[in-house]
């Protein structure tokens, strides 16, 4: 079984989480407070020359649209906090959307890589869920 | 600072541990940089790194290499001063007899009225009672105005008390049947032949009275006197109350301040000088303490403190009261041995701290602090966690109450980090070299020039320690506000982030990467430094560094 299929049988094997897998990575939608869902995208690229074979597993939710630079200013400058999530723009759309991303090495032989893939995930959706709430009330960060 | 005592040359356990005499103890620090001397505190130093689990075997061989030396003599003092608190106090006995010793009491004082006892120094305070010779006299007794007796409180001087068990109703109720004077039965019900129905019985413990004899006064209404005795007249005397009680102090002496606890010496000195105090009381109250109560071969720095510390110790039990309170007695010992302060290099760098060597028999105590550093932090690195642990200043969960005492008293921080040392493992092999600040590391590039920071601090939301990142990548211009952060989608790891300079007051970019300690290990993050290095710092500064 590969590394994506056991995470997809892993996270799929919760009731309320929805995984969606495709040939670039996984699609998982779970619940992040009463009534509230997020959307995580996880995607996972080969780390050349380690030993042990490492690979550098991504994150990414989306939190919204920034709808003026302010935002702009202000996600950089959450950027220079101390916390583990990022923020980025994504190019992928138009506009840009703001979505929180979290990259972190694994090493995917290791039992304990799809617990610590799901802390991240539920991390960075809990993020993007924080800062989609907050464009949508007042859009201020 | 003297030079190293030529003599100093023998083989190693001597080297390191010779005798300490009482003069010994005025010796200011003495440092050497002979061969002998740093291949002694090399070897002594690999033997203690390999016999500790926390250090791999072997870790210091060819890395290690002590560069200079240092050491002082240490001493302990331990002070016990036996102290005798005496009071008279009054007492009264019945007057069996007319015959008393009217004549006043010698003195006043008591402290001459009975002997001091030798000095015993109890390990637990010790109490005597002494029974004065004269001053006696006889009087009414007045607990029970000279009658002999007392009115019975219980009674009321009737000799009889209600009856218990009935409550001076004459009567109990009936067990077997309950008071109801039936028996109920499956096949009916029947008259209770116990009480014949009447439901209760005669009291037996009154005999159906009601009332009892009082057990207090026995049926006689009054009570003896316990203070007379009967007799109505009581003899007044004195009674001399003597505690005696041990105080134990320690105090441990050096030339130097050097920054490092010593309590692990205690038990590992030799005792080289010791001495009985006797000391002498005059009019109740300890006379001045005088030196020449003693001629001991010691230092006259020595000296000056023992005798400040004796005079403490005096002070404290020789409070003068009208019931007189005094120090008897004061015992000392005096402790040595040499505490060494060892410089050495790992894999050829100076290393910013020291390790001490002390005791007995080279019974090796090593241990470590920071010492460049300005505010008084310590640091828990390779192997220094352990040597910290090996003097006391760390424990497994963090700083011991002492040691976070002395940081508090003195100021600073404490922080307890990297103690696998996976981003020191890391970032040596990536071939860079690093200083320890106050808070993680200076990283330095290739040409020497800082290229980054790694600060170790702790995450109170989650109560972890977090490995901090921070790269300087250039003045961030307005212009490329929206660009860096499109930049962030396509780093594998780190985060393009913007600070205001506090000194310059412009706005910069830096590259921060942030990770939770428990999750890295030298492989992973031996990954992402090389990342956030040799792609992602060029290829940021490239297109919006200046």
């Amino acid at each position: 079984m590969s590394f994506f299929k056991r995470l997809a049988y892993m996270f799929g094997s919760h009731k309320q989480v929805k995984v969606q897998a495709s040939s670039s990575g996984l699609l998982v939608t779970l619940p992040i407070a009463a009534k509230r869902t997020q959307t995580a995208k996880i995607t996972a690229k080969i780390i050349e020359g380690t030993d042990p074979q490492l690979i550098a597993v991504s994150v990414v939710s989306r939190a919204g649209f920034p709808e003026n630079h302010k935002l702009v200013r202000k996600a950089l400058e959450y950027n220079a906090g101390k916390q583990r999530v990022a923020l980025c723009l994504s190019d992928d759309c138009e506009p840009p959307a703001l979505d929180a991303i979290l990259c972190v090495p694994i090493d995917p032989h290791d039992e304990h890589a799809p617990i610590e893939i799901w802390d991240v995930m539920v991390e960075v959706a809990a993020v993007a869920d924080n800062l989609e709430r907050q464009l949508s009330s007042t859009d201020e960060l | 600072m003297s030079k190293w005592d030529p003599q100093f040359k023998s083989p190693r356990v001597e080297l390191l541990q010779p005798g300490v005499s009482p003069a010994d103890l005025d010796s200011g620090v003495q440092s050497t940089d002979e061969k002998v001397v740093l291949g002694c505190c090399d070897t002594v130093v690999k033997l203690w790194a390999d016999s500790r689990t926390d250090i791999p075997r072997g870790r210091l061989e060819g890395s290690f290499r002590a560069t200079e030396a240092q050491r002082q003599p240490v001493a302990q003092l331990s002070i016990e001063t036996q102290i005798i608190r005496r009071r008279i106090e009054p007492r009264r006995e019945p007057a069996r007899q007319d015959a008393i010793n009217d004549r006043p009491l010698p003195t006043g004082s008591p402290l001459a009225l009975v002997p001091i006892e030798d000095a015993a120094f109890p390990p637990e305070t010790v109490t005597a009672i002494h029974r004065l010779p004269g001053g006696e006299s006889i009087s009414g007794c007045s607990d029970c105005d000279s009658k002999g007796n007392n009115p019975c409180t219980a009674c009321e001087e009737t000799g009889q008390i209600l009856c218990s068990a009935c409550r001076g109703q004459t009567r109990i109720t009936c067990e077997r049947c309950g008071g109801r004077g039936l028996l109920i039965y499956p096949n009916g019900t029947f008259a209770c032949p116990n009480c014949v129905r009447t439901g209760s019985l005669p009291c037996g413990a009154c005999g159906g009275n009601g009332r009892t004899r009082c057990a207090i006064c026995s049926g006689n209404g009054y009570r003896t006197c316990g203070t007379c005795d009967g007799f109505g007249r009581v003899i007044n005397f004195h009674v001399l109350i003597s505690d005696t009680s041990t105080q134990r102090e320690s105090q441990i002496h050096l030339t130097t301040e050097w920054p490092v606890d010593v309590p692990w010496l205690m038990g590992d000195m030799e005792t080289i000088w010791a001495e009985d105090v006797e000391l002498e009381v005059s009019r109740g109250r300890v006379a001045a303490f005088d030196t020449n109560q003693y001629s001991p071969p010691i230092s006259p720095r020595m000296l000056e403190q023992l005798r400040g510390a004796i005079e403490d110790a005096i002070t404290t039990g020789s409070v003068a009261r009208t019931q007189v309170v005094t120090a008897r007695a004061v015992r000392f010992r005096v402790d040595g041995c040499y505490l060494h302060r060892v410089a050495y290099s790992l894999n050829g760098k100076p290393a910013p701290d020291s390790i001490y060597i002390g005791g007995l028999s080279n019974h090796i105590q090593v241990g470590s602090l920071h010492e460049n550093s300005k505010t008084a932090t310590a640091w828990a690195q390779r192997p220094l966690h352990g040597l910290l642990r090996a003097i006391g200043l760390v424990e497994s969960t963090g700083p011991t109450s002492s040691f976070k005492k002395r940081i508090k008293d003195k100021g600073g921080k404490v922080h307890l980090l990297d103690t696998n040392t996976v981003v020191v493992d890391a970032v040596e092999g990536l071939g860079l070299t690093m200083d320890v600040t106050d808070i993680g590391y200076c990283v330095r590039g290739h040409a020497n020039i800082p290229e980054f920071t790694v600060e170790l601090t702790h995450d109170s939301k989650e109560g972890k320690l977090v490995v901090g990142f921070i790269g300087f990548l250039g003045t961030a211009y307005r212009e490329h506000f929206a660009p860096a952060l499109l930049m962030g989608k396509h780093l594998t790891f780190g985060r393009i982030g913007l600070v205001m300079n506090q000194g310059t007051g412009t706005l910069e970019f830096r590259l921060f990467d942030t990770r939770r300690y428990d999750d890295l290990n030298k492989e992973s993050y031996s990954v992402v430094l090389r990342y956030l290095l040799d792609t992602a710092t060029p290829r940021i500064r490239s297109r919006i560094g200046k």
